[in-house]
């Protein structure tokens, strides 16, 4: 395909886009250009929804990191929502039971042990998977139920508000949450950390040693094994940064966002993550664009539903069509290396940069 | 390039279209106006749900209540359904945004979300359902099903001809426990030695479960049960419809269930507590604060007898008729026991 027949491609896809759109918006009885309108005005009219997208974006990049970089060495790890919680349940617990006088230090512990909760959590079902060769895509997904059963239990049983009766955790300590950074909007300094966590990634993955095991053994373990390369290590290694980085998402919405435990405090963002290292091809900044695209786009959705009532299904569905249409872009590259089978390894080769 | 094209189009699709999207918008102006000449426009209300308005059950009730305050007051509607916690606060701060009065909030979930918005949006009053926080323009409501079960548990030990009843609850949490204990003290306050019976289902919707619990209790004696566990309660109806014995409904009039075996329900839904609160609002009678709403405010109902009428002894009926008016004046108050006791 050349440039020209991709460009014409493109614009295919965008138009299926708007026409399903329009199609969809006129059934459900609401006028298609005041919808673009208050689409976009949700997006990027009011400072309150402009933030939001910064809010929304903030989990999902934690959470798509920690998806692309196991995906990067080839374990599949669905388990980014159940790490989430163990982060969210640890910084919690950590908040909770760390003496007074440690002031703001406590910040900085229940941070790490959000990320070490997420790491142990997925440990498990790596070493299963390098030692066993047992599949993780049903382990991780498992350990997901058993994370929010366990959350479930903390906040009615130890962790549960005294004096209350609604399964939720006390607030935070006073002083305890992420900073504020534009009153009255709800960003938080979390987004901050998130973008710092790109970076960080992104040299893991392209300036050290272990990143580039890491890639190879994704590419290729048994290459990466003929060759020398700690094959265990770097899986399990990927595996624990994976899922550390989900666990942050947890620390980031419990400290950021809600200031208490409570059930559903992920918002299924831990399966949409997922999309979004696939939106992304595993590249961290890559990572950081598609999770600001996907936060647009639901705060933009939400602005339609509630301004004229459009019906979230239908939201849902336009949502969905535009991921589709998205990855449809790279149809024309699966179809050349389906064509081109193994003898030609470039398609191969083409993550590592 | 190739590989980007991917994510660029992702970007693509949002800029592309994005040069409509500084032009002022209708959206901007209707709320500016609303805000300076409030009197004058109708109330403007929002409904916040955790489902889909169309479920069947927990936010359909709220849903119908709104669209009947629609027609009944004239007042400007709008709602959201399938809302995550942690987009809560976002969608209840974006209509105090847009200029809507009152928002309401579907579960105790939305407390800290309305909490948060009340600080910013003083003139905003908001609705939280089931919830526990109260502030200025901030108002929790819960609906005193206690009060009816306590009539109910008093109509089962007046009927019960072996002095034993049954009460089928669903999981032992706060919002369940709480009219169990009461369907408990009011069988006791009819007669003080009926032998009553309660078992926890830890299900709201497993039938054949509250099926077997029920069954159960008609083994050891009873002859009367009630019930406390949603959907999975009309399998304690069935159980009493299946071996001749009698069953009392829960939270709606469930005669039709079963015509020769519920003897009575009670009825109640937070749809109607909507119309109660927007209506006092509309009257400019809205309060902060912490309420219930029970036979006083004409939440909470017993249905008829239906094929019972005449089958239930006059002087019970005055009875319950009685009890129904003292709970209504207030010199008879139902107690609100949300932990087991075991007694």
């Amino acid at each position: 395909m050349n440039m020209k027949q991709k460009g014409v491609f493109a614009l295919i896809r965008v138009a299926a886009v708007l026409l399903l759109t329009v199609g969809l918006i006129l059934l459900s009885g609401a006028d298609p250009l005041q919808a673009f309108q208050t689409f976009f005005f949700g997006i990027f009219g009011t400072l309150h929804g402009f933030a939001e997208v910064f809010v929304r974006a903030t989990p999902l990049i934690f959470l798509g990191l920690g998806v692309a970089i196991t995906f990067r060495s080839g374990f599949f790890n669905l388990g980014a929502e159940g790490q989430l919680y163990m982060g969210a349940l640890a910084s919690t617990a950590a908040a909770m039971a760390l003496p007074e006088s440690l002031g703001a230090m406590r910040i900085v512990l229940a941070f790490g042990a959000a990320f070490l909760a997420g790491g142990l959590w997925v440990l498990f079902p790596a070493w299963m998977k390098s030692r066993l060769g047992i599949s993780e895509t049903v382990n991780t997904i498992m350990f997901n139920y058993i994370a929010i059963m366990i959350v479930g239990v903390c906040i009615r049983g130890p962790l549960q508000e005294s004096g209350s009766s609604l399964p939720q955790s006390a607030q935070l300590p006073e002083g305890l949450t992420l900073p504020q950074l534009l009153y009255p909007t709800r960003l938080h300094a979390g987004t901050l950390l998130a973008l710092a966590a790109v970076a960080v990634l992104w040299f893991l993955l392209y300036k050290t040693t272990w990143g580039f095991e890491m890639q190879m053994v994704g590419l290729s373990r048994r290459a990466a094994l003929c060759t020398g390369l700690p094959v265990s290590r770097s899986l399990i290694l990927s595996a624990v940064i994976g899922g550390g980085m989900a666990g942050l998402a947890g620390f980031n919405e419990v400290f950021g966002v809600q200031h208490r435990l409570l059930e559903g405090v992920s918002g299924g963002n831990g399966y949409t993550a997922v999309l979004v290292a696939l939106l992304a091809f595993n590249h961290p900044i890559r990572v950081m664009l598609a999770s600001f695209g996907l936060a647009a786009l639901q705060v933009g959705a939400a602005a339609m539903q509630r301004s004229l009532g459009v019906p979230s299904s239908i939201v849902s569905i336009i949502i969905g069509f535009i991921v589709l249409m998205i990855l449809c872009g790279s149809l024309p590259e699966i179809l050349s290396e389906m064509r081109g089978g193994f003898s030609k390894q470039k398609g191969g080769v083409r993550h590592v940069e | 390039m190739k590989r980007f094209l991917s994510t660029f189009l992702a970007v693509l699709l949002v800029l592309a279209l994005s040069g409509c999207g500084e032009r002022p918008s209708q959206l901007d102006d209707s709320s500016n106006s609303s805000a300076n000449n409030d009197a004058e426009q109708p109330m403007k209300i929002a409904l916040c749900l955790t489902g889909p308005a169309n479920d069947g059950g927990w936010c359909q009730l709220a849903y119908d209540g709104l669209m009947t305050a629609k027609e009944q007051y004239g007042v400007e509607i709008s709602y959201t359904e399938n809302l995550q916690t942690t987009d809560m606060e976002a969608a209840v701060t974006d209509y105090a945004a847009q200029g809507y009065n009152l928002i309401f909030g579907l579960g105790f979930q939305f407390g800290d979300p309305c909490l948060s918005a009340a600080e910013k949006y003083p003139d905003t009053r908001f609705v939280v359902f089931e919830g526990s926080v109260e502030a200025e323009n901030v108002l929790s409501c819960k609906i005193s099903n206690e009060q009816s079960r306590y009539l109910l548990g008093y109509l089962a030990a007046r009927i019960s001809k072996t002095s034993t009843v049954g009460f089928v609850a669903g999981p032992a949490q706060p919002s369940i426990i709480k009219p169990a204990e009461a369907f408990k003290m009011g069988a006791r306050a009819a007669n003080p030695d009926t032998k009553v019976l309660i078992t926890y289902c830890e299900s709201f919707t497993d039938v054949a479960l509250a099926k077997e619990a029920a069954a159960a209790m008609l083994d050891q004696g009873a002859d009367v049960i009630g019930h406390g566990a949603n959907t999975a309660g009309t399998g304690a109806i069935k159980a009493c419809e299946e071996r001749g014995k009698l069953a009392m409904g829960a939270a709606a009039d469930q005669n039709s269930l079963a015509p020769n075996t519920v003897v009575c329900s009670d009825m109640y839904s937070f749809g109607n507590v909507l119309l109660y609160i927007v209506g006092a609002a509309v009257d400019g009678k809205f309060e902060g604060g912490i309420q219930s709403y029970g036979f006083a405010e004409g939440i909470v109902q017993l249905a008829p007898y239906h094929s019972f009428e005449d089958k239930i002894p006059t002087e019970v009926k005055e009875e319950i008729e009685s009890l129904i008016q003292q709970i209504k004046d207030g010199t008879l108050i139902i107690p609100v026991i949300e932990t087991v006791t075991n007694d």
